[in-house]
């Protein structure tokens, strides 16, 4: 197969590729890389630092594989393309050498660009330098080692010992009535007065917790805390008193 | 809320029982209970309605055997829904007259109604049930208050 160095590829993603079934030399996965559907093969030999007969026979491996195809042009295409119009002289030109190199060399960053949009570029991946842009030097860390701050978010990992957790408290009901109805002279009263206590809290919230009915020598064990607060409220309201210690177990 | 007129009008209540059949049983009082939601409603239902520090019900429920046997010791030989209706009508009148009694002052007592059997009443979601026997039957004495609005 004969190849005529002002032929411009572009590149074709084959499944097999997706799949990682391909395996390439490392001058074929290079000019793979290179092709822009833009410049001819010689131009990317020369940037790749290839003989003209060796660009020819690596980018024959590529079609044989089907990762590259030749590039239909127009006639102004073709035209510009005899007589070298779209060149690598059109802009960055660099060896490839030192188009990898660039990575390394703080003074000469490359930008990878994002992947061109389907509208843009419809053949898959591509690879170039864009520019050289000359960004500022990073200013030298003063210390190779700095240790990280305690951490300061009671929810960050520490090294200290765990805490235990604290258990909801839990509210007896009989022991709540007996001590509201012991400000009572009598018996009708003290349930009368359990009776207000009562009034002041929403049956939804006693319901929830498995209360809709309440006899004054019955008891049951609370840690929602949501009742425990109304009750506390209500026992305020009623009593002018908090809640007191022995009614919690 | 006086726990005395409470207690006036629980007692004064259980006495109208206890006198309409001297020779049996007096009523027996069964420990008290709260209730919360559904309110405790047997056949029929004498509500008097109060208003004053708090607002809601005092009212007595009772099967229909239980009026019934009012209704004989009344001499009344009728048990028809009619003749029922009637007994609970003339104990919404007791109760209003017990509750005039126990609570005179501070409390507005309104005019008595009746509850008969599928009527579903608006009774307060927070009861204070005093439950009572009588000649084998339950009934139950109940005060259904909520706070009075500001």
């Amino acid at each position: 197969m004969n190849l005529l160095p002002t032929t411009i590829f572009e590149v074709q993603t084959p499944p097999d590729l997706l799949a990682g079934n391909i395996q390439l030399r490392a001058k074929e996965w290079l000019l793979w890389a290179m092709l822009d559907g833009e410049r001819s093969l010689q131009a990317h030999s020369e940037a790749l630092d290839f003989a003209t007969e060796e660009g020819q026979q690596v980018m024959e491996t590529l079609l044989s594989l089907g990762l590259a195809q030749e590039k239909r042009l127009g006639p102004q295409q073709a035209a510009r393309q005899q007589v070298g119009a779209v060149d690598s002289s059109r802009e960055d030109k660099m060896p490839f050498r030192d188009f990898l190199k660039a990575g390394v060399k703080p003074e000469v960053p490359t930008i990878l660009q994002p992947l061109p949009t389907p509208e843009e570029k419809p053949q898959g991946y591509r690879l170039r330098a864009t520019s050289r842009v000359q960004l500022p030097t990073p200013p030298p860390p003063t210390k190779l080692f700095q240790p990280l701050e305690l951490p300061t978010n009671k929810d960050m990992p520490t090294t200290e010992p765990a805490q235990q957790p604290v258990a909801p408290r839990e509210l007896s009901i009989l022991k709540l009535m007996r001590f509201i109805m012991s400000r009572s002279n009598d018996q009708v009263a003290g349930q009368l007065l359990v009776y207000r206590v009562f009034l002041g809290v929403k049956s939804e919230l006693l319901h929830r917790n498995g209360i809709t009915a309440l006899r004054f020598h019955e008891d049951h064990r609370i840690s929602d805390e949501v009742l425990i607060e109304e009750l506390g409220q209500s026992v305020q309201k009623q009593l002018g008193v908090r809640l007191p210690d022995n009614v919690f177990l | 809320m006086d726990a005395d007129q409470f207690r006036i009008f629980r007692d004064i209540t259980l006495n109208y029982f206890g006198k309409m059949a001297p020779r049996e049983e007096p009523p027996t009082m069964e420990d008290a209970f709260m209730l919360f939601g559904e309110p405790v409603l047997l056949d029929y239902a004498s509500v008097v309605s109060i208003s004053g520090p708090y607002s809601g019900s005092l009212y007595l429920t009772s099967n229909a055997h239980t009026l019934g046997r009012l209704l004989a010791l009344y001499g009344e030989t009728r048990r028809d829904p009619d003749a029922l209706s009637d007994m609970c009508r003339e104990l919404s009148n007791v109760l209003s007259g017990n509750a005039s009694h126990a609570f005179g002052t501070g409390w507005k007592i309104s005019v008595p109604t009746s509850i008969e059997p599928g009527q579903r009443p608006d009774l307060p979601m927070t009861s204070y049930v005093w439950p009572f026997a009588w000649l084998g039957d339950r009934s139950f004495l109940v005060v259904g208050l909520q706070e009075a609005s500001p």
